[in-house]
């Protein structure tokens, strides 16, 4: 399941934002500053939430890159960007580790504040702009 | 003969996403309609002239697959050529969404694959050469 939510989350972040991780050395999830999250919560043989956590100063990077601008992006556009990023994570993560012939229903990303409980599996990406941690938790 | 196409994604940033590809693909887009879910599409395919449509099936209010079959239904639009463009992957909901006659386009999607679906639901090809020299900056 880690393998899958990290091959997903690499292939989401290079195709639809642009962004290429580097060797994040020490594996640490830990976050510089100010961070925002969104969850994408699932449905189906079975459930739970997919969230996508990222470093503020990370956010005009992912949002410039998706929409294709030069100039600044509006911040309730940014966290529009981050929720299609965490909503095609989810929709390729779950096929990678329930199969493809499963079916999942989706709902809309919403803002969500960090867990306490430990997350089913977890990915952790380092790029130059900053982090991004991806989480599974499955009910 | 210029095209009015419909977006319907309850994101805004895959709306301007998927606008922005259509306005750089080459193909002869005469206005842009966007909606948030299936239900503001209907009012608009009520009020307007569409000649496509791309559709996202996990919205709120109204999903996109109620879209389609209301659409389908529909004794005023029931032919209109549509895309679901969604990060929908399992084989059997794919296979279910084009039993109703649509094309389907996976996000994220190459510019290249929302051109070739476009051909496939409309036949129109003008422009089908310039866009894969485009360089899209997303």
């Amino acid at each position: 399941m880690e393998q899958a939510l990290y091959q997903a989350s690499i292939s989401t972040f290079e195709d639809l934002g642009l962004m290429f991780p580097i060797e994040n050395a020490d594996g640490s999830a830990s976050m510089d500053g100010e961070c925002s999250s969104v969850g994408v919560r699932f449905h189906g043989s079975f459930s739970g939430e997919i969230v996508l956590e990222v470093e503020d100063q990370i956010l005009p990077a992912i949002a410039s890159n998706m929409l294709g601008e030069d100039g600044p992006v509006e911040p309730q556009m940014m966290q529009d960007a981050l929720g299609e990023m965490a909503n095609v994570i989810c929709g390729n993560a779950l096929p990678a580790i329930a199969g493809k012939t499963e079916v999942f229903r989706l709902e809309s990303p919403v803002s969500v504040e960090r867990r306490l409980v430990a997350a089913t599996a977890k990915a952790h990406l380092l790029f130059d702009e900053g982090k991004a941690n991806v989480y599974i938790y499955v009910d | 003969m210029a095209m009015n196409v419909l977006i319907v994604d309850d994101s805004a940033a895959m709306r301007s996403i998927i606008a922005k590809t259509l306005n750089l693909s080459g193909l002869d887009i005469e206005r842009i309609f966007q909606a948030g879910n299936g239900a503001e599409a209907l009012e608009m395919l009520e009020e307007n002239w569409v000649d496509l449509a791309l559709v996202d099936i996990n919205m709120p209010i109204m999903d996109g697959e109620t879209l389609i079959d209301r659409v389908r239904e529909s004794a005023d639009f029931s032919d209109l050529p549509i895309i679901v463009v969604s990060t929908e992957s399992s084989e059997t909901r794919i296979c279910q969404l084009r039993s109703k006659e649509v094309e389907f386009v996976h996000k994220p999607f190459a510019p290249e694959s929302l051109r070739e679906a476009i051909f496939q639901v409309t036949g129109v090809e003008n422009g089908a050469s310039t866009l894969s020299s485009v360089n899209l900056d997303f």
